[in-house]
């Protein structure tokens, strides 16, 4: 028993460290919160909080692995949920059957699909074709959407959002089970099959370790990084349209701190940036320990949310120092000496 | 291999290591910064005090929070000193907790937490009103008192705080501004822009105020001008207008630009102590202004203020008093608030001078 232990634990570098830092995480507000932590009401917040920035992180994920960032995700997200919400509130009117707003609401739903694919697009082709640092690019395209948006919202929220759609995002299925959570849940599993069982996922993982030898074995790589872009801004976009549920309405800087959180997240699952690494259920790991630091910390009336970011801070420095030590998964300069 | 699950535990090691330091850190904090901080020299505080005790709770200590726009701002540092200014007089912990940027987003967040861990009373500011409704439906439903503070339009409140109304802070700056030019002379209004409705309104006000009161001052026919919200700009129209109106005594701003930019004008062409300008502005931007006798005063309300009256209507309604207009909050500027819906309005503008400009911290 102990020796598979051992032997998962070796092989598992980043689920060990995440598992250990979750049980930890709970260890401690069991005892200093007994009374808060384990209540029907924490954990329900929980739930319900981080469906929004998890999406976006499985989104973010997948250009991480093919060796891409994106910045650009939150802003494009909130210009899609601005068109969209535009479109419920003109569409939206006082009496309508259920049946007619769930009409308007798909409609909205494909506005934000597509909005997100061209976002995806763009920053793919951005990328892929003109060769602009991914960095860059989506930083510039950030600064478009977020321009954009608040040229045609003057900078207000805008409001309007038809009834049943805020209604659904705070509904409890069977009781218990949050419908945002319900969508993480299902985007989740998708994202999981692509990476582990389709060739899209190997050949992503591929590009991600070494872009000129998936090139070189017939892979289109320009492709792939453009479909890649096109799958993770949409699934961003669900994430700012779960935000819209929570928020009622739609603006142009709604979660711009969601950016650097998704970062993070990604970071300590290790899931870097370079590319070719990473496993999505260690990023589940981390996007719940996230979340339970976070409420953990809103549960003392005398700790801030400054101390919420510094411990995240401090955790990925930790994790940074202790992936130079994992090989296998670490980063290339370990790879490098072994090669040596 | 064994070196990996070390490296696992020392990391958890180390979570843990930082989770106790921070606790502990903050507690030590808190108490450190209660005993260094200044008070500021608080007439009212006295004032309100035997209605405070009033309001000491029987047995049932409700749990407040108080979620501010943001954290580590001035304004909302002062609002925060005033809180556990309450909390100490009352024996009432606070929860004062905010997002670390205006982020609306974050915001919600916290209230999220907050409604769902439990509370009684949730005191909020809001950074954009429409994203706080749904979770204030959550916090009602669930029997959570919720009071807000400059959120007017907001539905799922209890209470919104306002420190004024329109016609009040009106004819407070029409009061002071008449104050210091004896009551007789030409005077102009000043706001933003044209477009922008509780500027105009409060000008409006304000003059209606004039022809009640003040049969000796007189509006010059330009009535009003229009700065843009730019203090350059006020500069320039305020020596025109001085250049148009020889006579001209009295400059009746309105938006936070006006007054520091009609004073560097007054300043400037040697007019202090003749002609006179007033607006709402923040303390430390017209500081100096204040100290050389440029600016009388400016109109601002106290958020401290206006924060503890947000909490004694809190606890009133916890108690399950009635609340109506002319309801006491035992704050000055809230003893005998009107009630309009689920708008309270108080008479909590307040005059910054000279003696009073330091109080604030912004």
């Amino acid at each position: 028993m102990l020796a598979k232990v051992k032997n998962f634990a070796s092989k598992n570098n980043y689920t060990t460290m995440l598992l250990s830092l979750l049980a930890v995480l709970l260890l401690f507000f069991s005892i200093t919160k007994a009374g808060t932590f384990w209540t029907v009401g924490t954990w329900k917040g929980i739930v319900m909080q981080f469906p929004e920035y998890g999406l976006m992180t499985i989104g973010v994920m997948f250009c991480f692995i093919s060796g891409n960032i994106d910045m650009s995700f939150v802003a494009l997200g909130d210009f899609a949920t601005i068109m969209a919400v535009r479109y419920m509130a003109a569409h939206t009117t006082e009496g309508m059957s259920n049946g007619q707003m769930v009409g308007v609401i798909l409609v909205s739903l494909l506005i934000v699909i597509l909005i997100g694919a061209l976002g995806g697009v763009i920053n793919g082709v951005l990328i892929a074709y003109l060769n602009i640092p991914p960095v860059m690019a989506t930083i510039a395209m950030q600064l478009v959407w977020l321009g954009l948006s608040t040229a045609l919202t003057q900078g207000y929220a805008v409001t309007g959002v038809t009834p049943l759609f805020t209604e659904i995002g705070h509904t409890m299925l069977f009781g218990f089970l949050p419908v945002p959570l319900l969508v993480f849940i299902v985007v989740f599993l998708i994202a999981a099959f692509l990476l582990k069982y389709t060739t899209y996922g190997k050949k992503l993982y591929m590009i991600g370790t070494n872009v000129k030898a998936a090139r070189f074995s017939a892979i289109n790589t320009r492709g792939m990084i453009i479909g890649t872009f096109v799958l993770a801004d949409i699934i961003c976009c669900f994430g700012c349209m779960l935000m819209v549920s929570t928020m009622n309405s739609a603006k142009a800087d709604y979660g711009t701190s969601y950016v650097m959180n998704v970062i993070l997240i990604l970071v300590l699952a290790g899931v870097l940036p370079d590319g070719g690494m990473g496993k999505i259920f260690n990023v589940l790991l981390a996007i719940i320990s996230i979340q339970i630091i976070s409420s953990g910390v809103n549960m003392f009336s005398s700790l801030n949310p400054y101390h919420a970011s510094m411990i995240w801070g401090g955790l990925l420095i930790i994790v940074l120092i202790l992936s130079t030590r994992f090989n296998g998964s670490g980063f290339k300069l370990r790879k490098r000496k072994k090669k040596v | 291999m064994k070196k990996k699950v070390l490296a696992g535990l020392l990391a958890a090691a180390m979570t843990a290591a930082m989770l106790m330091g921070c606790g502990g850190g903050d507690d030590s904090k808190t108490s450190g910064s209660g005993n260094t901080e200044q008070t500021p020299s608080n007439d009212e505080q006295d004032a309100a005090g035997g209605d405070d005790q009033a309001q000491e709770p029987s047995g049932d200590t409700p749990t407040i929070a108080f979620v501010p726009k943001v954290m580590g701002q001035a304004w909302w540092d002062y609002v925060e000193k005033n809180v556990k200014e309450w909390s100490e007089e009352n024996g009432i912990d606070v929860i004062y907790k905010g997002p670390t940027s205006v982020d609306a987003a974050d915001q919600v967040k916290i209230m999220t937490d907050l409604v769902n861990q439990g509370v009684d009373i949730l005191c909020f500011s809001p950074n954009d009103p429409a994203s706080c409704e749904a979770i204030c439906k959550e916090a009602r439903d669930k029997g959570i008192i919720v009071i807000a503070t400059e959120a007017s339009g907001m539905e799922n409140v209890d209470y919104d705080v306002e420190a004024f109304d329109e016609t009040g802070l009106g004819g407070f700056l029409m009061d002071q501004l008449a104050a210091q030019m004896g009551e007789e002379g030409q005077y102009i209004t000043m706001v933003g822009s044209m477009t922008m409705e509780s500027q105009n309104n409060w000008a409006d006000a304000a003059v209606a105020r004039q022809e009640e009161a003040y049969p000796n001052m007189e509006l010059v026919p330009d009535k009003r001008v229009a700065d843009d919200s730019d203090a350059e700009k006020a500069y320039n129209l305020t020596k025109e207008m001085i250049q148009k109106y020889p006579d001209l005594k009295g400059i009746l701003g309105t938006g936070s630009f006006d007054a520091p930019g009609a004073a560097r004008a007054i300043q400037e062409l040697g007019l202090t102590g003749k002609v006179f300008a007033i607006s709402v502005a923040m303390p430390l931007e017209v500081k100096d202004y204040l100290q050389d006798g440029t600016l009388g005063s400016v109109a601002l309300w106290d958020p401290g203020l206006s924060a503890k009256a947000m909490l004694n209507l809190g606890v009133k309604m916890h108690n399950g008093e009635e609340i109506a207009s002319g309801a006491d909050l035992g704050v000055e500027g809230y003893n005998a608030v009107e009630i309009q819906g689920t708008v309270v309005v108080g008479q909590g503008q307040i005059a910054v001078t000279m003696e009073n400009v330091d109080n604030f911290g912004f």
